[in-house]
Protein backbone atom coordinates (compact mmCIF):
# COMPACT_ATOMS: atom_id res chain seq x y z
CA UNK A 1 0.00 0.00 0.00
CA UNK A 2 1.63 3.28 -1.24
CA UNK A 3 1.63 6.17 0.94
CA UNK A 4 -0.97 8.48 -0.78
CA UNK A 5 -3.77 5.52 -0.53
CA UNK A 6 -2.52 5.11 3.31
CA UNK A 7 -3.30 8.64 3.72
CA UNK A 8 -6.69 8.73 1.93
CA UNK A 9 -7.66 5.53 3.75
CA UNK A 10 -6.65 7.29 7.21
CA UNK A 11 -8.79 10.23 6.38
CA UNK A 12 -11.94 8.32 5.39
CA UNK A 13 -11.60 5.71 7.62
CA UNK A 14 -11.09 8.84 10.62
CA UNK A 15 -14.16 11.37 8.51
CA UNK A 16 -16.66 7.56 9.16
CA UNK A 17 -15.79 7.14 12.76
CA UNK A 18 -16.46 10.90 13.23
CA UNK A 19 -20.01 10.19 11.80
CA UNK A 20 -20.58 7.83 13.36
CA UNK A 21 -19.79 9.15 16.92
CA UNK A 22 -21.37 12.15 16.16
CA UNK A 23 -24.17 13.22 17.81
CA UNK A 24 -27.40 11.66 16.37
CA UNK A 25 -29.27 14.46 16.24
CA UNK A 26 -26.80 16.28 13.98
CA UNK A 27 -26.65 13.39 11.82
CA UNK A 28 -30.13 12.33 11.61
CA UNK A 29 -31.06 16.49 10.61
CA UNK A 30 -28.57 16.12 8.32
CA UNK A 31 -29.43 12.91 5.98
CA UNK A 32 -33.05 13.87 6.23
CA UNK A 33 -32.80 17.46 5.09
CA UNK A 34 -30.54 15.73 2.11
CA UNK A 35 -33.28 12.73 1.69
CA UNK A 36 -35.37 15.90 1.43
CA UNK A 37 -34.17 16.69 -2.20
CA UNK A 38 -36.08 13.57 -3.58
CA UNK A 39 -39.05 14.83 -2.54
CA UNK A 40 -39.21 16.74 -6.19
CA UNK A 41 -38.81 13.81 -8.08
CA UNK A 42 -41.79 12.11 -6.83
CA UNK A 43 -43.81 15.07 -8.98
CA UNK A 44 -41.66 14.71 -11.78
CA UNK A 45 -42.40 10.72 -11.78
CA UNK A 46 -45.84 11.20 -11.95
CA UNK A 47 -45.52 14.08 -14.55
CA UNK A 48 -43.37 11.48 -16.84
CA UNK A 49 -46.02 9.11 -16.83
CA UNK A 50 -48.50 12.25 -18.23
CA UNK A 51 -45.75 12.98 -20.55
CA UNK A 52 -45.48 10.06 -22.44
CA UNK A 53 -49.12 10.89 -23.80
CA UNK A 54 -48.12 14.15 -25.47
CA UNK A 55 -45.64 12.63 -28.06
CA UNK A 56 -46.70 13.90 -31.85
CA UNK A 57 -49.07 17.11 -32.00
CA UNK A 58 -50.76 18.25 -34.98
CA UNK A 59 -50.80 21.75 -35.58
CA UNK A 60 -53.15 24.95 -35.94
CA UNK A 61 -56.79 24.74 -34.83
CA UNK A 62 -56.70 21.26 -33.68
CA UNK A 63 -53.56 21.30 -31.66
CA UNK A 64 -55.32 24.35 -29.79
CA UNK A 65 -58.10 22.01 -29.48
CA UNK A 66 -56.35 19.12 -28.08
CA UNK A 67 -54.12 21.42 -25.81
CA UNK A 68 -57.73 22.30 -24.26
CA UNK A 69 -58.62 19.07 -24.45
CA UNK A 70 -55.93 17.27 -22.71
CA UNK A 71 -55.87 20.50 -20.17
CA UNK A 72 -58.99 19.93 -18.84
CA UNK A 73 -58.25 15.79 -19.43
CA UNK A 74 -55.03 16.76 -16.49
CA UNK A 75 -57.33 18.69 -14.59
CA UNK A 76 -60.08 15.84 -14.48
CA UNK A 77 -57.58 13.44 -13.27
CA UNK A 78 -56.21 15.74 -10.74
CA UNK A 79 -59.48 16.17 -8.84
CA UNK A 80 -60.03 12.45 -9.19
CA UNK A 81 -56.62 11.62 -7.81
CA UNK A 82 -57.37 14.50 -4.97
CA UNK A 83 -61.14 13.06 -4.26
CA UNK A 84 -58.94 9.52 -4.03
CA UNK A 85 -56.55 10.62 -1.51
CA UNK A 86 -59.28 12.91 0.39
CA UNK A 87 -61.35 9.49 0.52
CA UNK A 88 -58.25 7.45 1.68
CA UNK A 89 -57.80 10.07 4.29
CA UNK A 90 -61.42 9.38 5.60
CA UNK A 91 -61.25 6.23 5.19
CA UNK A 92 -58.17 6.48 7.38
CA UNK A 93 -59.57 8.65 10.01
CA UNK A 94 -62.91 6.84 10.30
CA UNK A 95 -61.19 3.69 10.97
CA UNK A 96 -58.83 5.35 13.63
CA UNK A 97 -61.68 6.49 15.37
CA UNK A 98 -63.08 3.26 16.22
CA UNK A 99 -59.98 2.23 18.07
CA UNK A 100 -59.09 5.09 19.45
CA UNK A 101 -60.89 5.92 22.20
CA UNK A 102 -59.14 9.34 23.45
CA UNK A 103 -60.97 11.59 21.80
CA UNK A 104 -57.48 13.25 22.98
CA UNK A 105 -55.54 12.03 19.91
CA UNK A 106 -55.18 14.27 17.29
CA UNK A 107 -54.04 12.94 13.46
CA UNK A 108 -51.94 14.29 10.79
CA UNK A 109 -52.04 12.96 7.24
CA UNK A 110 -48.87 12.46 5.84
CA UNK A 111 -47.12 11.03 2.37
CA UNK A 112 -44.55 8.10 1.99
CA UNK A 113 -41.67 9.15 0.12
CA UNK A 114 -39.62 6.33 0.52
CA UNK A 115 -41.52 3.19 1.37
CA UNK A 116 -38.23 1.52 2.55
CA UNK A 117 -35.04 1.84 3.60
CA UNK A 118 -31.70 1.12 1.62
CA UNK A 119 -30.66 -1.39 4.47
CA UNK A 120 -31.69 -4.79 3.64
CA UNK A 121 -31.39 -5.64 7.87
CA UNK A 122 -33.26 -2.10 8.75
CA UNK A 123 -37.16 -1.42 7.83
CA UNK A 124 -37.98 2.02 7.66
CA UNK A 125 -40.15 4.54 6.06
CA UNK A 126 -39.59 8.19 5.00
CA UNK A 127 -42.77 10.86 5.44
CA UNK A 128 -42.63 14.08 3.85
CA UNK A 129 -43.45 15.58 7.54
CA UNK A 130 -40.94 17.32 9.82
CA UNK A 131 -40.40 19.49 13.03
CA UNK A 132 -42.41 22.14 10.87
CA UNK A 133 -44.97 20.29 10.49
CA UNK A 134 -45.21 19.53 14.32
CA UNK A 135 -43.34 15.96 14.17
CA UNK A 136 -41.72 14.79 16.59
CA UNK A 137 -39.38 11.41 17.57
CA UNK A 138 -41.70 8.65 18.89
CA UNK A 139 -45.09 9.56 17.58
CA UNK A 140 -46.97 6.48 16.36
CA UNK A 141 -48.07 5.87 12.91
CA UNK A 142 -50.69 4.09 11.86
CA UNK A 143 -52.96 3.10 8.65
CA UNK A 144 -56.55 2.65 9.78
CA UNK A 145 -55.99 0.61 13.36
CA UNK A 146 -52.97 -0.95 11.62
CA UNK A 147 -49.66 0.48 13.65
CA UNK A 148 -46.88 1.29 11.10
CA UNK A 149 -43.77 2.50 13.44
CA UNK A 150 -42.62 5.19 15.27
CA UNK A 151 -40.88 8.19 14.23
CA UNK A 152 -37.18 7.46 14.90
CA UNK A 153 -35.60 10.50 13.20
CA UNK A 154 -36.97 13.96 12.41
CA UNK A 155 -35.76 16.94 9.76
CA UNK A 156 -37.35 19.89 8.91
CA UNK A 157 -39.22 19.07 6.32
CA UNK A 158 -39.26 14.46 6.35
CA UNK A 159 -38.96 12.03 9.22
CA UNK A 160 -38.21 8.64 9.00
CA UNK A 161 -40.57 5.92 10.80
CA UNK A 162 -38.78 2.34 12.09
CA UNK A 163 -41.63 -0.17 11.01
CA UNK A 164 -42.61 -2.74 13.68
CA UNK A 165 -40.86 -5.36 11.25
CA UNK A 166 -37.57 -3.51 11.97
CA UNK A 167 -35.25 -5.06 14.73
CA UNK A 168 -35.62 -2.35 17.08
CA UNK A 169 -39.48 -1.86 17.37
CA UNK A 170 -40.73 -2.61 20.67
CA UNK A 171 -44.61 -2.69 22.24
CA UNK A 172 -46.45 -3.96 24.57
CA UNK A 173 -48.63 -6.24 23.19
CA UNK A 174 -51.41 -9.25 23.82
CA UNK A 175 -52.90 -11.59 21.67
CA UNK A 176 -56.82 -11.79 21.58
CA UNK A 177 -58.02 -15.32 20.99
CA UNK A 178 -60.04 -15.51 17.54
CA UNK A 179 -62.63 -16.77 18.81
CA UNK A 180 -64.07 -14.59 21.96
CA UNK A 181 -62.76 -11.67 20.84
CA UNK A 182 -65.12 -9.60 22.88
CA UNK A 183 -65.66 -9.28 26.28
CA UNK A 184 -62.27 -11.16 27.54
CA UNK A 185 -61.31 -10.15 30.79
CA UNK A 186 -57.13 -8.61 30.13
CA UNK A 187 -56.23 -10.88 32.57
CA UNK A 188 -57.14 -14.31 30.31
CA UNK A 189 -55.34 -12.29 27.06
CA UNK A 190 -51.68 -13.33 26.50
CA UNK A 191 -49.94 -11.03 26.99
CA UNK A 192 -46.50 -10.08 25.47
CA UNK A 193 -43.62 -7.70 23.82
CA UNK A 194 -43.76 -7.54 20.18
CA UNK A 195 -40.56 -7.62 18.22
CA UNK A 196 -39.71 -6.91 14.86
CA UNK A 197 -37.39 -9.56 13.24
CA UNK A 198 -35.98 -7.57 9.93
CA UNK A 199 -38.38 -9.92 8.12
CA UNK A 200 -41.93 -9.54 6.95
CA UNK A 201 -42.82 -10.74 10.42
CA UNK A 202 -42.56 -9.38 14.17
CA UNK A 203 -42.46 -12.14 17.68
CA UNK A 204 -44.74 -11.34 20.36
CA UNK A 205 -42.17 -13.17 23.02
CA UNK A 206 -42.22 -13.25 26.67
CA UNK A 207 -45.83 -14.53 27.03
CA UNK A 208 -47.98 -14.56 29.82
CA UNK A 209 -51.83 -16.17 30.23
CA UNK A 210 -52.57 -19.71 30.55
CA UNK A 211 -54.24 -20.33 27.46
CA UNK A 212 -52.14 -21.34 24.43
CA UNK A 213 -52.04 -18.94 21.64
CA UNK A 214 -53.74 -19.82 18.55
CA UNK A 215 -53.53 -19.02 14.63
CA UNK A 216 -55.20 -15.72 13.60
CA UNK A 217 -55.19 -14.18 16.81
CA UNK A 218 -55.24 -10.92 16.32
CA UNK A 219 -52.31 -8.87 18.25
CA UNK A 220 -53.20 -5.61 19.71
CA UNK A 221 -51.27 -3.04 21.83
CA UNK A 222 -51.18 -2.18 25.47
CA UNK A 223 -51.81 1.06 26.60
CA UNK A 224 -48.27 2.81 27.12
CA UNK A 225 -49.31 6.44 28.11
CA UNK A 226 -45.52 7.17 28.54
CA UNK A 227 -44.71 6.42 25.17
CA UNK A 228 -47.81 7.41 23.17
CA UNK A 229 -49.10 4.04 22.59
CA UNK A 230 -53.17 3.87 22.91
CA UNK A 231 -54.36 0.54 23.66
CA UNK A 232 -56.27 -1.41 20.91
CA UNK A 233 -54.17 -0.52 17.89
CA UNK A 234 -53.39 -3.22 15.74
CA UNK A 235 -49.98 -5.12 15.33
CA UNK A 236 -50.71 -7.78 12.94
CA UNK A 237 -51.97 -11.14 13.30
CA UNK A 238 -50.86 -14.58 14.68
CA UNK A 239 -49.34 -16.40 12.06
CA UNK A 240 -47.45 -19.10 13.43
CA UNK A 241 -46.56 -20.82 16.72
CA UNK A 242 -44.02 -22.61 17.94
CA UNK A 243 -44.07 -24.11 21.34
CA UNK A 244 -40.80 -26.67 21.24
CA UNK A 245 -39.73 -27.27 24.55
CA UNK A 246 -38.98 -23.90 25.58
CA UNK A 247 -40.26 -21.75 28.63
CA UNK A 248 -42.64 -19.42 26.07
CA UNK A 249 -44.03 -20.20 23.34
CA UNK A 250 -42.38 -18.79 19.26
CA UNK A 251 -45.31 -16.77 17.87
CA UNK A 252 -44.95 -15.20 14.54
CA UNK A 253 -46.83 -12.00 14.03
CA UNK A 254 -47.69 -10.99 10.57
CA UNK A 255 -48.97 -7.37 9.88
CA UNK A 256 -52.47 -6.92 8.05
CA UNK A 257 -51.00 -4.76 5.51
CA UNK A 258 -48.00 -4.28 2.96
CA UNK A 259 -46.15 -1.54 4.39
CA UNK A 260 -44.07 -1.24 1.05
CA UNK A 261 -47.16 -0.13 -0.72
CA UNK A 262 -48.16 2.22 1.49
CA UNK A 263 -48.96 5.84 0.12
CA UNK A 264 -50.40 7.74 3.04
CA UNK A 265 -50.32 7.13 6.54
CA UNK A 266 -51.45 8.89 9.70
CA UNK A 267 -49.15 10.00 12.54
CA UNK A 268 -50.78 10.08 15.85
CA UNK A 269 -49.97 13.27 18.62
CA UNK A 270 -50.73 12.21 22.06
CA UNK A 271 -52.89 14.91 23.81
CA UNK A 272 -49.76 16.01 25.83
CA UNK A 273 -48.12 16.66 22.12
CA UNK A 274 -50.70 18.38 20.92
CA UNK A 275 -50.76 20.91 24.21
CA UNK A 276 -49.55 24.20 23.23
CA UNK B 1 -8.29 -0.27 -20.77
CA UNK B 2 -9.10 1.95 -18.07
CA UNK B 3 -12.16 3.17 -17.66
CA UNK B 4 -12.13 6.72 -15.83
CA UNK B 5 -15.25 8.43 -14.49
CA UNK B 6 -15.55 11.71 -12.77
CA UNK B 7 -17.01 11.84 -9.33
CA UNK B 8 -19.83 14.33 -9.92
CA UNK B 9 -21.46 12.05 -12.72
CA UNK B 10 -20.69 8.99 -10.14
CA UNK B 11 -22.52 10.65 -7.89
CA UNK B 12 -25.57 11.68 -9.55
CA UNK B 13 -25.78 7.86 -11.10
CA UNK B 14 -25.06 7.04 -6.85
CA UNK B 15 -28.61 9.48 -6.06
CA UNK B 16 -29.82 7.46 -9.01
CA UNK B 17 -28.99 4.55 -8.13
CA UNK B 18 -30.01 4.98 -3.83
CA UNK B 19 -33.87 6.32 -5.48
CA UNK B 20 -33.90 2.93 -7.22
CA UNK B 21 -33.22 0.79 -4.34
CA UNK B 22 -35.96 2.37 -2.33
CA UNK B 23 -38.48 2.20 -5.12
CA UNK B 24 -37.88 -0.17 -7.80
CA UNK B 25 -35.28 -2.54 -6.76
CA UNK B 26 -37.54 -3.21 -3.13
CA UNK B 27 -39.88 -4.54 -5.57
CA UNK B 28 -38.22 -7.47 -6.81
CA UNK B 29 -36.70 -8.27 -3.42
CA UNK B 30 -36.75 -12.08 -2.80
CA UNK B 31 -37.25 -13.33 0.79
CA UNK B 32 -36.18 -9.41 1.70
CA UNK B 33 -33.26 -9.94 -0.05
CA UNK B 34 -32.66 -7.67 -3.24
CA UNK B 35 -30.24 -6.78 -5.58
CA UNK B 36 -27.78 -3.31 -4.09
CA UNK B 37 -27.12 -1.46 -6.84
CA UNK B 38 -25.02 1.45 -4.95
CA UNK B 39 -22.95 -1.38 -4.15
CA UNK B 40 -22.20 -2.49 -7.79
CA UNK B 41 -21.67 0.86 -8.47
CA UNK B 42 -19.03 0.86 -6.02
CA UNK B 43 -17.29 -2.24 -7.24
CA UNK B 44 -17.45 -0.19 -10.47
CA UNK B 45 -15.67 2.75 -9.12
CA UNK B 46 -13.34 0.91 -7.14
CA UNK B 47 -12.12 -1.24 -10.20
CA UNK B 48 -11.73 1.74 -12.80
CA UNK B 49 -10.53 4.32 -10.32
CA UNK B 50 -7.79 6.45 -11.89
CA UNK B 51 -5.99 5.98 -8.73
CA UNK B 52 -6.21 4.25 -4.98
CA UNK B 53 -7.44 7.84 -3.73
CA UNK B 54 -10.01 8.53 -6.86
CA UNK B 55 -11.19 4.92 -6.05
CA UNK B 56 -11.72 5.12 -2.14
CA UNK B 57 -13.03 8.33 -1.98
CA UNK B 58 -15.89 7.16 -4.31
CA UNK B 59 -16.38 4.21 -2.36
CA UNK B 60 -16.69 6.29 0.67
CA UNK B 61 -19.27 8.19 -0.86
CA UNK B 62 -21.35 5.95 -2.19
CA UNK B 63 -21.30 4.59 1.05
CA UNK B 64 -22.46 7.58 2.41
CA UNK B 65 -24.93 7.69 0.24
CA UNK B 66 -26.28 4.38 1.09
CA UNK B 67 -26.59 5.78 4.93
CA UNK B 68 -28.62 8.60 3.35
CA UNK B 69 -31.89 5.87 3.21
CA UNK B 70 -31.28 3.76 5.87
CA UNK B 71 -32.57 4.06 9.86
CA UNK B 72 -29.04 3.02 10.74
CA UNK B 73 -26.28 5.11 11.71
CA UNK B 74 -24.59 7.28 9.60
CA UNK B 75 -21.10 6.23 8.32
CA UNK B 76 -21.57 2.30 9.24
CA UNK B 77 -22.07 1.97 4.98
CA UNK B 78 -19.54 4.55 4.00
CA UNK B 79 -17.01 2.81 6.55
CA UNK B 80 -18.11 -0.68 4.93
CA UNK B 81 -17.83 0.14 0.93
CA UNK B 82 -14.28 2.24 2.31
CA UNK B 83 -12.72 -1.35 3.56
CA UNK B 84 -14.84 -3.27 0.34
CA UNK B 85 -13.00 -0.47 -2.04
CA UNK B 86 -9.54 -0.86 -0.10
CA UNK B 87 -9.51 -4.69 -1.02
CA UNK B 88 -10.39 -4.40 -4.67
CA UNK B 89 -8.30 -1.81 -5.50
CA UNK B 90 -5.29 -3.50 -3.77
CA UNK B 91 -6.09 -6.54 -5.84
CA UNK B 92 -7.43 -4.99 -9.14
CA UNK B 93 -3.59 -5.35 -10.25
CA UNK B 94 -4.01 -9.19 -10.98
CA UNK B 95 -7.58 -9.02 -12.15
CA UNK B 96 -9.04 -9.19 -15.80
CA UNK B 97 -11.39 -5.92 -14.82
CA UNK B 98 -12.95 -6.29 -18.11
CA UNK B 99 -14.37 -9.70 -17.81
CA UNK B 100 -18.09 -10.13 -16.38
CA UNK B 101 -16.88 -13.54 -14.44
CA UNK B 102 -14.49 -10.98 -12.29
CA UNK B 103 -16.93 -8.33 -11.92
CA UNK B 104 -19.02 -11.29 -10.52
CA UNK B 105 -16.95 -12.31 -8.54
CA UNK B 106 -15.89 -9.13 -6.96
CA UNK B 107 -19.31 -8.17 -6.11
CA UNK B 108 -20.43 -11.09 -4.74
CA UNK B 109 -17.59 -11.14 -2.15
CA UNK B 110 -17.91 -7.48 -1.67
CA UNK B 111 -21.75 -8.23 -1.19
CA UNK B 112 -21.04 -10.51 1.30
CA UNK B 113 -18.67 -8.67 3.42
CA UNK B 114 -21.65 -5.46 3.25
CA UNK B 115 -24.03 -7.49 4.05
CA UNK B 116 -22.83 -9.88 6.73
CA UNK B 117 -20.27 -7.43 8.24
CA UNK B 118 -23.99 -4.89 8.65
CA UNK B 119 -26.25 -7.64 9.59
CA UNK B 120 -23.80 -8.44 12.75
CA UNK B 121 -23.71 -4.50 13.58
CA UNK B 122 -27.79 -4.41 13.57
CA UNK B 123 -27.89 -7.51 15.01
CA UNK B 124 -25.24 -6.45 17.98
CA UNK B 125 -26.62 -2.81 18.52
CA UNK B 126 -30.07 -3.24 17.89
CA UNK B 127 -30.79 -7.35 18.31
CA UNK B 128 -33.44 -9.67 16.68
CA UNK B 129 -32.32 -10.88 13.72
CA UNK B 130 -31.82 -14.78 13.58
CA UNK B 131 -28.34 -16.06 12.26
CA UNK B 132 -30.54 -18.04 10.02
CA UNK B 133 -31.76 -15.05 8.19
CA UNK B 134 -28.71 -13.90 7.79
CA UNK B 135 -26.92 -16.07 6.34
CA UNK B 136 -29.48 -16.76 4.06
CA UNK B 137 -30.54 -13.26 3.26
CA UNK B 138 -26.63 -12.05 2.96
CA UNK B 139 -26.16 -15.02 0.38
CA UNK B 140 -28.87 -14.12 -1.71
CA UNK B 141 -28.47 -10.39 -1.60
CA UNK B 142 -25.05 -11.68 -3.05
CA UNK B 143 -26.13 -13.26 -6.01
CA UNK B 144 -28.30 -10.81 -6.80
CA UNK B 145 -25.86 -7.96 -6.46
CA UNK B 146 -23.39 -9.71 -8.75
CA UNK B 147 -26.08 -10.86 -11.15
CA UNK B 148 -27.01 -7.03 -11.65
CA UNK B 149 -23.36 -5.82 -11.42
CA UNK B 150 -22.42 -7.32 -14.98
CA UNK B 151 -25.03 -5.45 -16.80
CA UNK B 152 -24.70 -2.29 -15.18
CA UNK B 153 -20.50 -2.34 -15.52
CA UNK B 154 -21.52 -3.52 -19.17
CA UNK B 155 -23.67 -0.32 -19.45
CA UNK B 156 -21.27 1.97 -18.06
CA UNK B 157 -18.21 0.60 -20.12
CA UNK B 158 -20.47 1.07 -23.13
CA UNK B 159 -22.20 4.45 -22.70
CA UNK B 160 -19.14 6.32 -21.38
CA UNK B 161 -20.79 9.36 -21.29
CA UNK B 162 -22.68 8.34 -18.46
CA UNK B 163 -19.62 8.65 -15.80
CA UNK B 164 -16.96 10.97 -17.93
Amino acid sequence: MGPKRRRSSFWLLLASLVLLFAPSGFTQKTRLAALSGFTPLRSLGRWTFSFAGHTLSPSGEAQTLRTENDFLRDQTLQLTNENRRQALLLEQALGMKQTVRDAGYRMLAADVLFPTDSSPWRKSLTLTLGTRDGVEKGMLVVYNSQVVGRVVETGPKTCRVQTVTDPGFRAGAVAVPRTTAAGVAFADRHGGVYEGTSGQNGQLKWLSGDNPVENGALVLTTDDPVNGVPRGLTLGRVSSVNGGRAAFPKVDVEPLIDFRALEHVMILVSPAESRP
Amino acid sequence: MTQKYGMGKLLVLGAVALAAELTVLDGWSLKGARPEALLSLACFAALFARDSSQGLLASWLIGLLKDLGSAGPLGLHALLFLAAGAVVLQIRQVLYRESPMTQLAVAFIAACWVNLAAAIIVALTVGGIPPGVIVGRTLLSALLTAVLTVPLHFTLSQARWLVR
